[in-house]
């Protein structure tokens, strides 16, 4: 337990969680947004976005059997790409995760999302200069909804 | 090196990373047991509201330099996995792996590239 809290203390006081960008006092207000433009609002103060097809999402083919376990590979070939935000459009809580990259990360991802139902899943990605780019792929979900509950209880 | 940490009494695993070199380019993954509850989940035995319990932060280091940092909701699956590529690690260099939940648990993993 003491050795529980010591640890607790000193990760909390490393800077390693800080925010690399000076960006989202937003982000708090994006991760409860309940639709995919309050959330873009709350991070890109509705800058405009040019869609980008060197942005690609991967999903495992055409539709996927369980919403709890969406695999998406995430990748660009935008020079000075430094954040991604990947976005379920029908979520309770569209904005599933954003992502900094520091020096010499590409952007290049691989993660897992639960997605309530089908809908486009969203990818917006800002460079060093920052623009803003954007993409989408249709995710199409033949089995359960991967949050549970919640997007019942919440729609 | 390792120093995996079982989070007191949360029954969280350590977290697993490999770093496979390819050249100029590495590629990181990682796998973090946690439940990334959402909320909206009730136990079937109890009926009792599971309450939400899911990473926020999760940031990927080599020394002071951050290579990935990541603010998650809790539509990431259970377990997260992660995975990216750097042309900032190269074989030797000491990785770090810190998450911290919603609830103030965390963890960190410590290793070096080989």
């Amino acid at each position: 337990m003491k050795r529980r809290t010591i640890l607790k203390i000193l990760v909390a006081s490393l800077p390693w969680l800080k925010p690399l960008h000076a960006v989202a006092a937003g982000i708090r207000e994006a991760f409860s947004a309940s639709s995919l433009e309050a959330a873009q609002a709350a991070l890109h103060s509705g800058r405009a976005q040019v869609n980008n097809d060197t942005i690609v999402i991967e999903a495992p083919g055409d539709t996927v059997e369980d919403g709890a376990v969406v695999p998406l590979r995430i990748s660009a070939n935008l020079p000075g790409a430094r954040t991604i935000d990947v976005f379920a459009e029908q979520n309770p809580f569209p904005l599933v995760a954003r992502f900094e990259l520091g020096p010499g990360t590409l952007p290049d991802i691989e993660t897992r999302i639960k997605m309530a139902r089908s809908a486009y899943v969203w990818v917006t990605v800002e460079t060093d200069g920052g623009a803003l780019y954007s993409n989408r792929r249709y995710v199409e979900i033949v089995g359960a909804g991967g949050c549970g509950t919640l997007a019942e209880k919440e729609a | 090196m390792t120093s995996p940490r079982r989070n007191g009494g949360n029954k969280t695993a350590p977290i697993l990373a490999r770093v496979h070199i390819d050249g100029d380019t590495a590629r990181v993954q990682a796998i973090i047991p946690h439940p990334m509850e959402n909320g909206g989940r009730t136990n079937p035995l109890t009926g009792e509201p599971i309450p939400a319990h899911f990473i926020t932060e999760v940031a990927f280091r080599k020394g002071d330099q951050v290579l990935l940092r990541a603010d998650w909701s809790r539509a990431v699956s259970r377990n997260p996995y992660l995975a990216f590529r750097t042309t900032a690690l190269r074989r030797g260099d000491v990785l770090d792996v810190v998450w911290r939940d919603n609830l103030g648990d965390n963890d960190r993993l410590r290793m070096t590239v080989e």
